[in-house]
């Protein structure tokens, strides 16, 4: 019911009301935001558990932090901020501890398949094998790459929040697509996958 | 290799390029067979990047997420830190705690001050004259043991 007449409200006027302390409106940017940042921290991460851990300290730190939101910047722009400097923060984590291995990638696809959206066409949905071949190439990405690609291509977000996400100028996110999308056909092809 | 072209590949296929931009990649794409296979690759690997599935958050997400911040609440319910984040919209808890502060120093200034000067005056008030026992013959003529040393502290 109030996810319903929330529907109009913007994303700007949502957060601005929780700031004056009222949680509902909390909640609806819970629910506008919580399959896209599990998708943007699974596709970076590479692993359902840790995406979902993230998206829960993503959603954590706005509510902690909604004081320090300020209009000048969208809603989204801050969220993903969070959640992107939060997954490099876990990676940087895991490297240090050189705990990553194959086994957890084997476990993060098992899981895979029970949080695909039912509601989508399957025949437009490429064969798993494939998806997964095209997921391992994308995680297998320079980071810098990975992210610019996520956002632009999985999360369809504007440049130009693109380039206040990661605070890049304009041209630099503009080359790093394409030179990632670049590095991904490589990779691909390496992966034998001759013709895309 | 012409790297302004491969760098306008993302530009072209999002439509973003200048006419006179769009005509020239549409010039070069046409004569040139390596940047063609390389253009069309990307072509169909942007569309499949956008085609993977899409995840969906699990079922208790929303259930997990309210227990994390009940918990953070009940862990900040009681510390400073909240009291502080309470009152911030209230009040500007820095300059209270500041003038709290000036005040309890003042006070125990003006305290230590007064309890001084009394304290001397009583020691003024109070100083035994030891010159007046040890000529005080009467007393030698006491038992010591009665209280030897409270007689020799006589007070003026």
């Amino acid at each position: 019911m109030g996810i319903m007449i929330k529907n109009h409200i913007t994303d700007e006027e949502l957060i601005k009301n929780f700031q004056k302390g009222d949680r509902s409106c909390y909640n609806e940017l819970v629910y506008r935001y919580k399959d896209k940042i599990i998708n943007f921290l699974y596709r970076f991460m590479n692993d359902m558990d840790a995406a979902e851990d993230l998206a829960q300290e993503t959603f954590l730190k706005v509510y902690i932090k909604k004081d320090s939101y300020r209009e000048i910047s969208k809603f989204s722009t801050w969220l993903y901020t969070i959640a992107s400097n939060l997954a490099k923060t876990e990676l940087r984590k895991i490297k240090r501890r050189k705990t990553f291995s194959i086994s957890s990638i084997t476990n993060s696809d098992k899981e895979h398949n029970y949080f695909i959206d039912e509601e989508a066409n399957k025949e437009e949905v490429l064969d798993n094998n494939e998806n997964n071949i095209l997921h391992q190439s994308l995680y297998s990405l320079e980071q810098d790459f990975r992210t610019i690609i996520i956002l632009r291509e999985i999360q369809e977000l504007s440049y130009d929040n693109i380039s206040k996400i990661l605070k890049l100028p304009l041209g630099t996110v503009k080359s790093r697509i394409n030179r990632g999308k670049l590095k991904l056909r490589e990779i691909l092809i390496n992966k034998g996958v001759r013709k895309i | 290799m012409n790297c302004e072209y491969y760098d306008k590949i993302t530009d072209y296929i999002d439509n973003n390029l200048s006419k006179q931009e769009k005509d020239n990649f549409e010039t070069y794409l046409k004569n040139n067979d390596e940047f063609r296979g390389v253009f069309d690759d990307i072509k169909t690997q942007t569309k499949l990047i956008k085609e993977l599935p899409q995840l969906k958050a699990s079922s208790n997400f929303i259930v997990d997420l309210n227990k994390r911040i009940e918990k953070y609440e009940s862990q900040n319910r009681y510390s400073l830190l909240s009291i502080f984040s309470i009152n911030k919209r209230k009040i500007d808890f820095i300059p209270l705690f500041g003038a709290m502060s000036l005040i309890l120093i003042v006070s125990f200034s003006l305290f230590k001050v007064s309890n001084y000067s009394l304290s001397d005056y009583n020691s003024e008030e109070s100083r035994f004259d030891n010159s007046v026992a040890i000529n005080d013959l009467d007393s030698l003529k006491n038992d010591y043991n009665d209280a030897p040393v409270l007689l020799i502290g006589n007070k003026k």
